[in-house]
């Protein structure tokens, strides 16, 4: 009952919000400090959805983007990225990213004619990467502006971006449209948009993480058909050199989802549950953190930088509703509720 | 393997003894005289639901295609993705491929995906179509556990020559030629009939899906379609005849975004080109109460999807994303023996063989598919009132046995003045899995089993005629459990993988109306009919997802249509009205737009004058659809035309 108060109360806020026509409008406050869920939806089916969850009552708000916007999200919501009060939402198969007021999740602006972005990474006020799943170009943006400025050719596809000091890691995920093996990291220096160097690591890098030593680590799941046995790299951004590998135990994982805690010691990654595995430890965890069960299968992860707690998305069937499980990082569940469909990528939003 | 090879010899034998006894029925009664059979060929003593298209209804769609004809005037829902665009048919809650579309009374469904794209049938090439609803076409296929659209041109046997050609212009770029001629007396008759339409579908359209909302055009919806058929009808006696018939067609479509990724760069192109030729061949015997049907068809599809986006480099040119290469055929044999015996019964019998082969870039190799089946069909009338049916079909998939399908039916009329007559029927029928559901690589489930329908119906019909007028009225109701409702699911890797999991409880109820009548120069048609559909997953997994009871996508609750017709000296007024309720477009059960498409009303209005010159007919017509301008969407986020305008000339000569 209370939960339904709080939402109806929600959605009262966020009507009486969007009635307001004045000038004030970008000054509404209506979302506290909480976590954005983006919900992917179905490939060419437009059906996206952006939700909000309350961590302090652990309450979700579902379709918050079309209710305040009154525009779908688009088809296949990737990723979100957030700078000062403004979130950049990352529509992959809409080519486009919207960015959103963090306070209040109204349109502030949005970056059109992108090939098929994956993932943004702010490097300044006035400048933002964004990767491409088919595009060997890493699209150069103005997140002020939201104008396309330039691009810079990488010769592969991308990924997952990272900064470290002033360049920027990028992972050669896909094989899609390129000759090349997808098992390189492009270093790409941020001031000159030059690609400086290419780090040789595992088949398919889908994520990488800066941990608290600044050092770059980047998960390979060594191939969707399974060409190799997975593994965790360790790269020293300064020298550019490869200072560990890990190799998982079975050729037939699959993990992904590489995540890294507030505080820069502990790194998350999903592999049929949840695994945690601390930056100064030699051995990769054989048994899961959080494990699934048969009712119970994790798609995306993210980790709040501020509380360390653990978000979790399941996808159920992938056409209804998907469930969103919160942990404490000591891996008590604190919350489950009901997002959209397919939730992914999570955006902590604090303002 | 063994216990394959004796299924096998079982039916044969079976088979075997049968036909022998069927030979000695057959000469012990031909020596008897003919009997009155017109009783018997009545459909409205029908045990089950069959509905004839109406001529007013072909002419007024003619040069459109199946697709919108089964959208506006019938109760099939028909789920498009836009003018000219993939568009499938869903017979009482049920889904695409459960939809059966006969050519000559053979399967032209895709073995892929197992549905038609009823955009690429051309209505100008049939001149009489038929539905069949749930069960009724048991006697011609498996499978149809919706229903299934048959397709046929009749050879008249005429002995003028005649020529018809028409012209259509009409909104968006679109143009269509039809034209036939036909020869022939009353040995011999050809019938030649062609196509050609070509759309850009650049229609204008507001797209509320973008920021800003702004007023847009359709881009890369352009299609083309280009076929002929040719019929050959031989007669060579009383007894014997011939007919050889070919369809063949090229198509185009081109797909274009969804209207929320119209600002993507990449200049993304999407498209499907296919040609397909369909043939077959019959030979009819027919002597006193015996008709022995002997036919065979050769259907072959080749079909190409390409999805394009150009790279990065622009030097490298368009990224081939998915580039889909499928190529399948069909091969079929039917002999068929009906025979009408003295007291009021009659029987239908058969055996039907189909080879299917698919060769396809999305499977490992090239696969295949033999299907033979058997099938008696008993009628008997008794006092002339009452009607029962009783149909068993036997199936055998690469020799794997299904269980018999039985359909046991019965009508009777309920007063002897009056023409209203109760029907009730209940059968069991199987549905083989596609071979997409079993061999697309990823996923394909080479394990399933095939979809269990078990489905039971009841009617009422009326028909009243009256000096000037004809009135009809039916209603029905119907129940049908699909047990092992193929579903894809997402698996343990990357991909999904379909599985026998779903458990569909289909139920509703269908209302038609209709008059019918003249006066003097004045003739009059209309109709109005109602679909109530309820069709749920009641899974023990939908269960667990909370979505059990909670109606399947894009199936619309209530929907209806109507259509009146009016003539007089020549001049002619059509009006066609199509409403299809809200839809679920996921089976989430919170309440939220992106779960439902609302309801639309679609109205659609043509006049015309026919002017008759000795030995040629001119006909003019012009033809607003859309007429108030709805903006709707019959797949969310798939823009679809507002009002437009099509005229067309057609001059025919005898």
């Amino acid at each position: 009952m209370k939960k339904l108060i709080i939402l109806f109360l929600a959605v009262i806020g966020i009507m009486a919000s969007s009635c307001k026509k004045d000038k004030n409008d970008s000054q509404d406050n209506t979302l506290g400090n909480g976590v954005f869920i983006l919900n992917q939806g179905n490939f060419n089916s437009a059906n996206a959805t952006l939700s909000y969850f309350d961590p302090a009552d652990n309450t979700i708000t579902n379709d918050v983007f079309f209710n305040v916007n009154k525009v779908p999200l688009g088809d296949v919501a990737q990723s979100i990225t957030s700078s000062g009060n403004t979130s950049f939402i990352v529509v992959n198969n809409s080519g486009l990213i919207y960015a959103i007021d963090n306070r209040n999740a109204k349109i502030l602006g949005s970056i059109t004619g992108l090939t098929s972005p994956r993932f943004m990474l702010i490097i300044d006020q006035n400048k933002a990467y964004v990767s491409d799943l088919y595009s060997t170009r890493i699209a150069v943006v103005n997140p002020s502006t939201y104008q396309v400025v330039d691009s810079i050719e990488v010769g592969r596809t991308t990924e997952g971006m990272v900064m470290a000091g002033s360049e920027v890691f990028v992972a050669n995920w896909s094989a899609f449209g390129q000759t090349a093996k997808n098992d390189m990291v492009v270093v790409i220096n941020s001031l000159n948009d030059v690609v400086v160097d290419s780090i040789r690591v595992g088949i398919e890098p889908n994520s990488l993480v800066v941990d608290k030593y600044d050092f770059v680590w980047v998960l390979c799941s060594g191939g969707y058909d399974n060409q190799q046995v997975p593994s965790l790299w360790k790269i020293d951004p300064r020298t550019h050199f490869v200072v560990d590998t890990l190799i998982f135990d079975t050729i037939t994982s699959n993990p992904d989802n590489l995540n890294v805690n507030g505080t820069g010691d502990i790194l998350y990654y999903l592999n049929r549950g949840i695994y945690k595995f601390s930056v100064d430890s030699v051995a990769l965890d054989t048994v899961p953190f959080i494990e699934e069960r048969k009712d119970r299968h994790f798609k995306y992860i993210g980790v709040d930088p501020v509380t360390g707690d653990i978000y979790a998305s399941d996808p159920l069937d992938y056409q209804t509703n998907g469930i969103i499980y919160r942990y404490k990082d000591s891996g008590v569940l604190l919350s489950k509720n009901e997002a959209g469909l397919i939730p992914g990528a999570f955006g902590f939003n604090y303002h | 393997m063994k216990r394959t090879a004796f299924h096998i010899t079982l039916i044969t034998l079976a088979w075997l003894v049968f036909m022998q006894v069927q030979g000695q029925m057959m000469s012990d009664t031909l020596t008897l005289d003919q009997f009155e059979v017109i009783g018997m060929q009545q459909d409205f003593a029908s045990p089950v639901k069959k509905a004839v298209m109406d001529s007013t209804v072909m002419h007024e769609m003619n040069t459109s295609d199946l697709a919108e004809l089964l959208a506006s005037f019938t109760p099939v829902s028909v789920r498009t993705y836009g003018s000219g665009a993939l568009a499938t048919a869903s017979f009482r809650g049920t889904g695409a491929s459960h939809t059966k579309v006969l050519w000559n009374g053979f399967g032209i469904n895709s073995p892929m995906l197992g549905s038609t794209d009823l955009s690429l049938v051309p209505n100008s090439f049939f001149n009489r179509m038929e539905l069949y609803y749930g069960a009724a076409s048991m006697r011609e296929t498996s499978g149809a556990l919706g229903g299934s659209v048959l397709l046929e041109y009749d050879n008249h046997w005429t002995k003028q020559p005649s020529v018809d050609f028409e012209q259509v212009f009409g909104s968006f770029h679109t143009m269509e030629t039809t034209a036939g001629i036909s020869v022939g007396g009353k040995k011999f008759g050809s019938d030649t009939r062609i196509v050609y339409r070509t759309s850009k579908n650049d229609f204008p359209y507001y797209n509320n899906a973008v920021v800003p909302a702004r007023k847009m055009t359709q881009e890369n919806a352009n299609i083309s379609n280009a076929g002929f058929t040719q019929q050959f009808n031989y007669r060579f006696n009383r007894n014997n005849e011939i007919d050889v018939v070919t369809w063949n067609q090229w198509n185009v479509q081109n797909i274009p975004p969804v209207m929320t990724n119209v600002d993507r760069g990449g200049d993304q192109k999407e498209y499907l080109k296919d040609f397909f030729s369909r043939n077959s061949v019959r030979w009819v015997w027919q002597k006193k109460q015996n008709k022995l049907e002997v036919s065979a068809a050769a259907l072959y599809d080749d079909m190409n999807y390409k999805l394009q986006r150009s790279g990065g480099d622009d030097s490298t040119g368009p990224v081939t994303l998915i580039d889909s290469k499928n190529r399948t055929g069909s091969y079929s044999g039917k002999v068929k023996y009906s025979r009408e015996f003295k007291n009021n019964f009659v029987l239908v019998t058969g055996t039907d063989a189909v080879f299917e082969r698919v060769n396809s870039n999305n499977y490992d190799s090239a696969k295949r598919r033999t299907t033979f089946s058997v099938y008696g069909d008993l009628v008997k009338d008794f006092n002339k009132r009452l009607r029962l049916n009783l149909l068993l079909r036997a199936e055998m998939t690469d020799g794997i046995l299904l269980p018999v399908m039985p359909l046991f039916g019965m009508n009777y009329r309920l007063m002897k003045r009056e023409q209203l007559y109760v029907r009730a029927n209940i059968s069991r029928n199987y549905h083989l899995p596609t071979l997409n559901d079993l061999y697309w690589s990823p996923g394909g489930n080479p394990e399933l089993k095939p979809e269990d329908g078990l489905q039971t119906e009841g009617g009422l019909k009326y028909i009243k005629k009256l000096s000037t007028l004809t009135l009809s009225a039916d209603v029905s109701v119907y129940a049908s459990w699909i047990n092992n409702w193929i579903l894809w699911t997402p698996g343990n890797f990357q991909y999904w993988s379909p599985q026998n999991i779903a458990e569909v409880f289909a139920r509703g109820l269908e209302f038609t109306f209709r008059v019918q009548g003249t006066k003097g120069n004045f003739s009059y048609y209309g109709f109005a009919e109602y679909a109530f559909t309820k069709t749920t997953n009641e899974s023990q997994v939908a269960e667990r997802a909370g979505y059990d009871g909670k109606q399947l996508i894009y199936i619309p609750t209530h929907s209806a249509n109507g259509f009146v017709h009016a003539a007089y000296k020549g001049f002619y007024l059509g009006w066609n009205v199509h409403f299809t309720g809200e839809r679920n477009t996921s089976l989430n059960s919170e309440e939220s737009y992106s779960n439902t498409l609302p309801a639309y009303f679609l109205n659609d209005v043509s006049a015309g004058k026919i002017l008759m010159l000795k030995k040629a007919r001119l006909e003019l017509r012009f033809r607003v659809n859309n007429l108030f301008n709805e903006n709707y969407q019959a797949v969310r986020w798939r823009a679809m035309p507002g009002r437009n305008y099509e005229l067309s000339v057609k001059f025919n000569l005898n």
